[in-house]
Formats: C-alpha cells, structure tokens, sequence
C-alpha cells in the first residue's frame, strides 16, 4: 500500500490533478458499472434470442425431410430430372441438418431423442434412397411398396421431431421462465449497484472535495482572525505540495512576515517616543535654563552696558587695572547674555573660565590659584555652551570658597582614544561618595543654587550634556571624601 | 500520509474490492444461470448428461405401471453401471404406439438391444426375428415369447408362484370344495399364465385335496380403456362368486379388493393379489386381501440389461433367467421366499 501510495504521490499532486483523478474515478466508477451491467444484460438478452434457436432448427429439419419427401413424392410423378435434382439437393439439406444432431447415447433425454431422429432419418433416407433406384429401374411394384414404407418412417420420424420439439419448447419456456426471472434479479442487481456507486461516489467526492475545501476553510478561519487583529493564529500545514498546500505556506509565512513588522514598528514607535520625550526634556530644561538667564539677563544686559560706559570712564581716568577688571566683566557678562541652545567652541568654554576666575580674583584678592593644561588643538572642538563655567563655579562655591588656605583650582584638557576629558579640580572640601551620587542622580538641591553666577546647576550641565551627544553618563564626579578636594570630569565624545 | 487521505484511500480501496465482488458475483451468477439453461440449447453436441456406449430400448404393452416403472428403474441403473442406457423408448412422444410399432422404431433408430414384455403375437415374434437379423437382441421379460429369436427370458417361475397362490388358498380349506378364479390377462396368453393355474390345481392335489380345489381362469379384456375394471365387477355382481380370486397383476389386484369393498363382498371372497406396491401393501395390511406374491422387479430389470450386456460382449446369454417371488400376507410381514 506505501507502494501505492507512493507511487500516487497523491500529496504532490495539483489541485486540478487531484480534481480531475476524482472525477475521473467517478466517471470510471460509473462507466465500469454501466458497462457490466450492459454486458450481463446482452448476455443474458442473447441467450434469451438463443433460447429458441433449438426450436427453430428442429422447424428446419422437419422442413427439410418434407422436401426430400416431396422431391421424391414429384420424381415419382414425373421422373423428371429437375425433381430428381431437387431430391438430391432436399437430401443434401437435410443431412446436412442431421449433421447437428447428435449420434451419442447420452444420459440427456433430448439428445438422446436427436440419436434416435438422427438414425430413423437414416433408414428414412436409405429408403427413399431404395425407392427412387426401384423407380428408375421401372420396378413398380418395388418402388410403390418402398414408397409406402418411406412414408411411414417419415411419419415415424417427424412424430420423434414433433416430440423432440415439444420438450424442447416445454424446456425452453422454462429457461424462457428462468431468464426473465434472472432479468429481474439483474435489474434489482443493477439498481443496487448503481445506487451504491452514487452513493460511493457522493462519498468519494465528499472526501476529496473535503480534503481540498478544508485547508481552505482553516485559512479562511486564519484570514479573519488575522483581519480582526489576531496575528497569533496558526496555520497548519496541509501537508500536500498543492496549490492550497503552497497558499497555506505562503499564509503563514505572511503572517510571520507581519508579525515582524509589527514588532519592528512598535520598537521604532517606542525608539521615536523616546526621542520625543529626549527632545521635550531638553526643551523643558532649555526652558527652565531661559528662565533662569532671562531672571539674570535683566542685569547682564544693564551691566553689561553700564560695564562698557564703566570701562570707558576708566580708560578716560587713565585706571588700566580697572578696564581690564570691567572688560573682563564685560566678556563675561557678554558670554552669559547667550542663547544657551547654540553650541560653542572649547576655547571659548575656557574663555569664559578665565573670565570668570579673573573677577573672582579681583573679588577676593586673588586668593584662588587658577591652572590650566590645555592641549591648543582641542579649543576648537564643539560643545554645548556653558557647560564648564558652570562646573568651575561649583568648584568655588562648594569646594574652596570655606577652604583657609591656598585655593586651587586647575582645569585640564587632555583627548583620549574616544573622548576630550575636561577636568575641574579643586583642592577644596571634597565630596561624600553618597553626595556624589545625589548630585550625579539630579537629587541633591543646594542652598547657593538660585544665588550668584550663572545660576546653572551641575544636573542642568549633565542634562544637556546627554541631551547634546545623546549618550549618558557624560560628567563623573571624583572625590577622595572629606578635604580630599573634588575633581568634575566631563568626557566630549568625538566622533570616528 | 494525513489521516484523511489514508481514510478517503481506505474508501476507495473499499470499494474497489467491493465492486470486484460484486463483478465477480455476478459474472459467477450469470454462468450458474446460463449453465442451468444451457444443457437444451447446446444442440448437437453430447456435452449434456453422461455418454454411453450403448443404448438400449425398454418397450412394455402397458399396463400395471408402477411394476413396469420399477423394472425400468433396475435397467437403467444397472445399464449405467455396464455403460449403456437404457431407453423407456416411446414415453415422450406425444403420439401413442402400440408396442410391435416402438420396436419396429426402435429398430430403425439404431438402438444396440431391445427388452420387451413377451406375448404370444406373431408379430411381435416377427419383429424379434427381424432385430436379430438387423444384429439387435431382444430380451424379453416378465412373460415370455415362446419360439421367437429372444436371447433370453427374464421372469419369475409361474408354475411356482401358482403353487404359492396354492399353499395360501388351502389354508381356507374346509372339507366343501372351493372356487378359484384366476384372473388373466389376454395379452399374456401362453406368456406362463397357465402354468399359474397348473400350480395352484397341483399343490391341492399334493395335499390330498385334487377334488377340493375348482381352478378357472377368467381372461380380463381391456381392449377399450378402463373396461378391466368393469369386468372385475362384473364378477361380484355375478350370482356364482367364487370362494377365491387371484389377480396376477397390480391392476387387477386393485380392482379386486375396490370391487369387493364397494360391493360388501369382503370375507365373503378370498382375495389374492400380485405386486407389493404400497396401496396392495395397506390392502394386504387392512385384511382386504389375503396376501399378495411380489417379484423384485428392480433386479429383474437389472438382470435384462446384464443379459443383453452379456451377449453383445460374449455371443452367449442363458435362455431364461428366473427371479425369485415372495408372499407377503394379511396382518403380519412374515415373508417366504421360495426357491
């Protein structure tokens, strides 16, 4: 059977194979079936038409000895040769269907019946035979008394053939009987058959129509719920190489196909919602930063101005010191009336440091000693503005501002393999790892926040750092604890 | 293979298997039909019924049927045993003959042998004669046909069966002498019926009692139909009834013991019958007959075939072959055979 099968290779088949092998099978079902039933019925139609050939053929024998009797009756008569001719052709025929009898003692009561007519017949003709011979021979007497006993054993023989004939026709009305009997059985026979091969093939076509329709259906099923939304149906494979078999495959590997495109999209939904979130925070600190410069812009722009006359005044006074101090204030103010959403160079990042630096020392009699390393060839990389002045100020305002003592701050510049590292060291009070992690988390709020400087705190440095280079972790803090002094290092990633 | 193709291959393999039964069925069913019809339509050729070497014809005047139907029987059985069969020549023609035309027909339908019940015609005579010259024998059985050319004669010893009927009537002997009819059968004249009533006036006389025992036979004639039977009444609407009636065949027998009945003669008649066919039997048994002699007809029939096998295979056959007779009387199933 896995022969068979095998060689149908029913699953690899096409669907108008599979269709038309169905109904082609159907077909032959239906046409093996009418032909048997054809057959059976001419069979039977044919022995039927036979039944009464014995019956005609005894018919023929009786005609045939009549002529040889009227052949010889007229050659009587006449003794002409036309009747002796005809009694010779009469004799030929009738021996000729003498010929079909049979010559056997048989069991068969007929057969028996034909030996019998068949040897009668014999003498018949031998004395028909003595008869005609005794008329030529002018043997009157001889051919009157022989004419007499021919006719007797014709007589004799047709009563054989008459009795013959009316068992056989007894007989054969009885196979008649039986026939039409079987004729009817045939027909029961042949509605039975045909009823079941309609009803075999209903099934046949119910299965094969199933089996294509089926897959179908299943995919029909998928279809809607994939249409309403549920891409985790299953498909299941119908394991036929079909049309229906490659529709199902190329279903399911759609639905794949979709389903990695929605994960795709709902990734790049999730990637552009947090860009939009990136861009609002930025805005909001953009925001807060504005508020603060626009709070602090009132004064830098008036004294910016006011500087400017300051230093002129100054320089009509002849007070160099005093034009150099105002110009610095000048530049710094200048630096700080800036819009905080454009980006600057380094150089100028340590610009404003030197100002700045330059007014505190003018302030507190330059007490804090100012270092710087700077490698020249970096002043020109970009950078958010505003990002170092702030960090510096921290370093006055928290680590040296209470320090007795020397105060030092030194800034470095250096470039590693990936980034620019700033650094802001003071040798000030330094920081506790957990004060630290506030001011790197956004937590720790200072009581010198709102006063004095920029006003821009170190989270708004990180946070626009990130914003700027969109990577993390940008501004690390180090400190040994306690007096150990703080240094701030902010990395400018550059780009490959 | 999905389980729903191996279920729609499961069906068509069912089928398949199913219609081919079916086909198979069918054609078989046909065959069987034709087969059965087929024997009469094959004309011509011997492929019917058994094939013999020989066939001989059985011809019989007629009458008491059922003996001569068991004669038959013994023929064609014991001549299929020998290879031949036997003919009841002349029983399915829708003409009757009587029967010196069957032999004649017989004759001219080459048969290989003939068995005949015997008579005294001369005709019958003629025709054995002109058989033999044609190189057919004849057989004659039952009764004979004295000095004609039959091979052989198959019957029963009359004059024994006489003195059986003899040995029965005596036993009603008492002291007056008694009448006994003995009923026969003109076609047999001289076929040993005689010799019946020969046996019966001997074995009184054997017993002392010659002129105790008046013997006559009364020839039945039947030469239109059905007039045997008024004849046998005629006897008991006669004034003289005799003391005792034999009848020396199944006919007359039955005839006997109805007249008898429907004329209230029985006891007043002893009655004796011939044949064991089951009505003379339940006679026989009622005590409406006294007792009644039968022959095996079968292995009569037999023994005819078995001498016409015998001569055509030797030349020879024994002139007669006799069968034995028993007596089967009233009330018990005491049998004695004789001889």
């Amino acid at each position: 059977m896995k022969r068979l099968s095998k060689l149908i290779d029913w699953n690899n088949r096409s669907l108008q194979v599979k269709l038309m092998a169905g109904f082609m099978l159907t077909l032959l079902f239906v046409l093996g079936v009418n032909a048997f039933m054809i057959i059976n019925v001419n069979t039977t139609v044919n022995r039927l038409e036979q039944i009464y050939v014995s019956n005609l053929n005894l018919d023929g024998l009786l005609g045939s000895l009549g002529s040889v009797q009227d052949a010889m009756t007229e050659y009587l008569d006449t003794k002409s040769s036309d009747s002796l001719n005809k009694y010779y052709q009469a004799e030929q025929d009738f021996r000729n269907h003498l010929d079909l009898l049979n010559k056997k003692p048989v069991s068969d009561p007929m057969l028996l019946a034909e030996k019998n007519i068949y040897n009668l017949s014999l003498n018949y003709l031998s004395m028909v035979e003595d008869t005609i011979n005794a008329k030529r021979g002018r043997d009157v007497e001889q051919y009157s008394l022989r004419y007499e006993l021919a006719s007797e054993r014709k007589t004799d023989v047709e009563t054989f053939i008459y009795s013959l004939n009316n068992a056989r026709f007894k007989s054969n009305n009885d196979d008649y009987r039986v026939l039409l009997n079987s004729l009817k059985y045939m027909e029961l026979v042949n509605i039975a058959i045909l009823v079941m091969t309609a009803v075999f093939n209903l099934l046949l076509m119910n299965a094969l129509i199933g089996n294509v329709t089926r897959p179908l259906r299943d995919l029909s099923v998928a279809a809607r719920e994939v249409s309403e939304g549920n891409f985790d149906v299953v498909v299941e494979p119908t394991g036929s190489e079909d049309e229906i078999g490659i529709l199902s495959k190329t279903f399911a590997q759609m639905l794949d196909s979709i389903k990695l495109y929605v994960v795709r999209i709902r990734e790049s939904l999730q990637k552009e919602n947090a860009m939009k979130e990136n861009e609002l925070l930025m805005e909001s600190r953009m925001k807060d930063a504005q508020l603060k410069l626009l709070q602090a812009q009132i004064n830098p722009h008036f004294l910016f101005n006011t500087l400017n006359a300051g230093a002129q005044l100054a320089m009509m006074e002849g007070a160099d010191k005093t034009v150099v101090f105002i110009d610095n204030m000048a530049s710094f103010f200048r630096y700080n009336i800036r819009k905080l959403d454009e980006d600057t160079t380094l150089g100028e990042e340590l610009s404003l440091v030197d100002n700045y630096i330059y007014i505190l020392n003018v302030r507190f009699s330059g007490e804090i000693r100012y270092t710087k390393t700077i490698d020249e060839s970096l002043e020109s990389v970009r950078v958010p503005s505003m990002i170092l002045q702030p960090v510096v100020e921290n370093a006055v305002n928290y680590g040296i501002r209470d320090l007795e003592g020397e105060k030092m701050i030194e800034v470095t510049c250096s470039r590693t393999e990936s980034y620019v590292e700033l650094s802001v060291w003071d040798n000030g009070k330094g920081m506790s790892r957990e004060r630290i992690d506030e001011v790197l988390n956004g937590e720790y709020v200072s009581e010198h926040a709102a006063s004095g400087g920029s006003g821009i705190g170190l989270g708004n440095v990180i946070g626009r750092l990130e914003l700027y280079f969109g990577e993390s972790g940008l501004l690390d803090i180090r400190s040994e604890g306690e007096g150990m002094g703080t240094e701030v290092v902010i990395r400018i990633p550059q780009a490959k | 293979m999905k389980k729903t193709d191996s279920v729609t291959f499961k069906i068509i393999l069912g089928f398949v298997l199913l219609m081919a039964v079916i086909t198979v069925g069918s054609f078989i069913a046909v065959q069987v039909i034709l087969g059965r019809i087929g024997s009469n339509v094959s004309q011509g050729t011997a492929s019917a019924g058994e094939t013999f070497s020989r066939h001989y014809a059985f011809i019989h005047a007629g009458g008491d049927t059922a003996l001569w139907d068991n004669i038959y029987g013994g023929a064609l059985e014991r001549g299929r045993e020998l290879d031949a069969y036997t003919e009841y020549f002349g029983s399915s023609l829708t003409a009757s003959f009587d029967k010196n035309k069957l032999v004649s027909m017989a004759m001219d339908a080459g048969v290989d042998g003939i068995i005949i019940d015997g008579d005294s015609d001369e005709e019958t005579s003629r025709l054995i004669r002109e058989a033999a010259d044609r190189g057919i024998p004849t057989v004659t059985i039952l009764s004979d046909c004295a000095d004609s050319a039959r091979i052989c004669f198959v019957g029963f010893g009359s004059y024994t069966m006489g003195r059986q009927y003899g040995a029965e009537i005596i036993k009603h002997y008492s002291n007056s002498s008694i009448d006994v009819s003995v009923l026969m059968d003109p076609d047999s004249a001289g076929g040993g019926q005689d010799l019946i009533i020969s046996g019966i006036s001997d074995e009184f006389a054997d017993k002392g009692l010659r002129d105790a025992c008046n013997v006559k036979g009364v020839y039945v004639h039947d030469d239109t139909p059905f007039t045997a039977e008024e004849e046998i009444r005629d006897i008991f609407m006669g004034r003289n009834l005799p003391g005792a009636i034999v009848a020396l065949n199944s006919v007359y027998t039955r005839c006997l013991y109805q007249a008898a009945v429907d004329y209230n003669k029985v006891g007043d008649v002893y009655m004796y019958g011939f044949n064991d066919s089951d009505d003379i039997l339940e006679a026989v048994d009622k005590g409406l007959l006294e007792a009644t002699i039968s022959v095996d007809a079968t292995h009569m029939g037999a023994s005819a075939v078995e001498a016409l096998d015998e001569y055509l295979n030797t030349g020879y056959v024994s002139n007669y072959i006799t069968q034995d007779t028993e007596v089967i009387r009233a009330g018990d199933v005491i049998r004695e055979e004789t001889e």
